[in-house]
């Protein structure tokens, strides 16, 4: 065998430790250091993208749309990553798109230094036409607008969002996360050019399109309430009207308004004290809407019979060296009268027959001074103090619907619990969450009612209180044809501290059809100007609505009705 | 003697036939035949697959764009018959609310209850509270 010449064998040898150096690398390469260069591999061909969900739509109980959300594209600019030298054919290529003129976009570019959007609520078909630019430093944005076709009807129930799309105020805000589901991310791979394609989605983590959300609201009984309490406001004038039409048995919510309302498409047109929804967010004196309260827990503890005479002689009554003084001389009156009537003598003195106990045990058993749990945010509590801060006047006060504040919706409660036999319901908004598909998700939650009065106190309360209707100072709250009760209240307003002169707080509270009573109905005007009786400004109100709900929700006279 | 053309009479050569550049080309051809059979098993259907999803890309966003305007279309369908809309609209047109004395409920008796505004239960407001 012919030995390799040296030379030779110093190539072979070389080529022998390149091949070997190379070896070595590729191991480190591919063993070693392979799952990084593979992440490092996917990270430059795929992009991860979140994919927000739709918020869900906001219906009433009939089926009418309240809000819903629309896609739009917004186009965003960064003129950082813009070089100078095409900003002028972009300008013109982009103006088209972007409903502006080339001037302007090119002004646009110039004056700003970093990212800002160019163009918002535009058609999503922009977008590809935007990408067609391939043109870095130029993008599109998917964004939702959420629309409020019913302008502001409803609008201080509904609430509205932010611009990023966030509940801020009313139902979009207590339900927001309902609403607003839960993000998908997709991983898609990018071209030669690093654009995003559209080959090779793939869905990373799931998303959940917003719940739609069915609401207790009938959009008629929403629609009649807003007309007659807007009646009020234009013919009488007043700072706010708030009304509630609540069904008696289950604490569903038929209507809820606050005048004046907004419209949340356009919530930046109205000052912020306007964005309130004054049926759960504001307090006012019930005045003597407050009475059957006192009533109800004397009869209850038993130191009051229906049928008893109360001294409403003297033109009102001394308490604690204070005169508090009634509307007329009435001598003596059945407990009925007193209520008819709005006697304060007589409604002080059945008060005085309570222990300041068992009269606090009673406000609170109706639900005074806690939320009610209905759901809306930034519910007020109302203003009640705790016993032990009572004065010597504070029984006599709150028999007059004074030292108390409440909401509107609370008054609803309180009566719907004399309407339904003694029974203290939640107020409920939401009937049914859906899905995406239409399939219930979350069927109406109902927690159970809590017995606040016996049967037979709300029974003889139902009765006093259609006196009231019938011969009292509710009249103009009658529905020809149907036996309704309420009671009408007219506060004074304090302002820190002091009762105000000319400022008042109309209320009238009631509910019908009797014997069984289905809906109740509260109206609250808040300082009316041409009048201010709450027999003259709410009773009417009441009177209406509830004439025109009789069609609408079928109420029916039972036996016992005046036909 | 005019001579009109001349043409080397070579014909004593003989032409030598080379058989390597057949063979080669037979390689050739049955490469191609090769390349085409792995194309047409491995790639084509990869074609076929991208030209799917570019065409299922083309409908999911034709679909999106549909959805989009039935969106919209809801939305404005609404917004026209919104109910403070329709309300107005029914005014305009002169049409009111029933009021409750016209109507009547049959009764589970079987007889129709007319709703008649009772005597003396006019809204007073001599005696305001």
């Amino acid at each position: 065998m012919t030995p390799w010449p040296s030379r030779l064998r110093l190539l072979v040898a070389a080529l022998a430790l390149w091949g070997l150096a190379v070896g070595v690398r590729l191991v480190q390469v591919q063993v070693l250091q392979g799952p990084d260069w593979e992440a490092e591999a996917a990270r430059q061909r795929e992009q991860t993208v979140r994919v927000e969900a739709p918020r869900g739509d906001i219906v009433t109980r009939d089926g009418r749309l309240l809000a819903g959300s629309l896609e739009r594209v917004a186009v965003y600019a960064n003129p950082r990553k813009i070089p100078s030298d095409v900003r002028d054919s972009l300008a013109e290529r982009l103006a088209p798109l972007v409903g502006m003129s080339a001037a302007a976009v090119k002004a646009e570019l110039a004056g700003h230094s970093g990212f800002f959007t160019l163009a918002r609520d535009l058609d999503p078909a922009v977008a590809p036409r935007v990408a067609r630019l391939d043109q870095r430093g130029v993008g599109t944005l998917r964004v939702e607008r959420r629309e409020y076709p019913h302008g502001s009807f409803a609008g201080p129930l509904i609430g509205f969002v932010d611009a990023e799309g966030t509940g801020q105020a009313g139902i979009e805000a207590f339900y927001d996360r309902t609403l607003s589901g839960t993000p998908a991310v997709y991983r898609l791979l990018r071209d030669g050019k690093r654009s995003p394609t559209p080959l090779d989605l793939t869905l990373e983590k799931p998303g959940r399109p917003g719940l739609s959300l069915r609401l207790t609201i009938d959009s008629r009984a929403q629609q009649v309430l807003e007309e007659e309490l807007q009646r009020t406001l234009d013919e009488v004038g007043a700072a706010a009207a708030v009304g509630v039409v609540m069904a008696a048995q289950s604490g569903e919510l038929l209507a809820l308004a606050s005048l004046p309302a907004y419209d949340p498409g356009n919530v930046g047109a109205v000052p912020p004290r306007v964005r309130h929804n004054q049926a759960v967010e504001s307090v006012f004196e019930p005045g003597s809407v407050f009475k059957p309260f006192v009533v109800a827990g004397a009869l209850a503890e038993g130191v009051l019979q229906p049928w008893e005479q109360i001294d409403c002689s003297g033109g009102g009554v001394q308490v604690a060296g204070a005169f508090i003084r009634d509307h007329a001389r009435y001598g003596m009156l059945p407990v009925s009268e007193v209520l008819a009537k709005s006697s304060n003598a007589g409604a002080i003195r059945i008060a005085h027959r309570l222990a300041p106990q068992r009269l606090d045990e009673t406000i609170r058993r109706f639900g005074f001074g806690s939320p009610t749990g209905v759901e809306l945010p930034a519910e007020a509590r109302g203003l009640y103090r705790p016993v032990a801060k009572w004065s010597a006047l504070s029984r006599a006060g709150l028999a007059i619907g004074q030292e108390i504040s409440a909401t509107p919706l609370q008054v609803a409660r309180a009566y719907a619990a004399i309407a339904n036999g003694g029974l203290l319901v939640t107020p409920t908004l939401v009937l049914e969450t859906r899905d995406s598909t239409g399939q219930v998700v979350t069927p109406a939650r109902v927690p159970p009612p809590t017995r606040v009065v016996d049967e037979r106190v709300a029974a003889a309360l139902r009765d006093m209180l259609e006196a009231v209707v019938e011969e009292g100072t509710g009249r103009a709250a009658a529905v020809p044809g149907l036996r309704v009760a309420g009671k009408t209240g007219t506060a004074q307003k304090a302002i820190a501290g002091n009762y105000q002169a000319g400022r008042h707080i109309a209320w009238f509270a009631g509910f019908l059809p009797l014997p069984r009573p289905e809906i109740v109905i509260v109206v609250c005007i808040d300082e009316p100007q041409a009048r201010f009786w709450a027999a003259d400004v709410a009773a009417p109100v009441f009177g209406r609505v509830a004439a025109r709900l009789v069609s609408l929700l079928a109420l029916q006279p039972a036996e016992g009705a005046r036909v | 003697m005019r001579i009109i053309g001349y043409r080397p009479a070579n014909s004593w050569i003989e032409r030598q036939l080379d058989e390597r550049w057949t063979r080669f080309l037979t390689w050739c051809a049955g490469g191609g035949v090769v390349v085409a059979v792995v194309l047409g098993t491995f790639v084509a259907p990869h074609q076929a697959v991208v030209r799917m999803r570019y065409a299922i890309a083309q409908l999911t966003a034709e679909v999106e764009r549909l959805e989009r305007q039935e969106r919209a279309l809801l939305l404005e369908r609404e917004r026209l018959t919104a109910v403070p809309v329709l309300a107005q609209q029914a005014a305009a047109l002169g049409l009111a609310p029933v009021p409750p004395e016209r109507i009547e409920f049959l009764a589970p008796n079987g007889v129709l209850v007319a709703m008649v505004p009772p005597q003396g239960n006019q809204p007073s407001l001599e005696e305001p509270r």
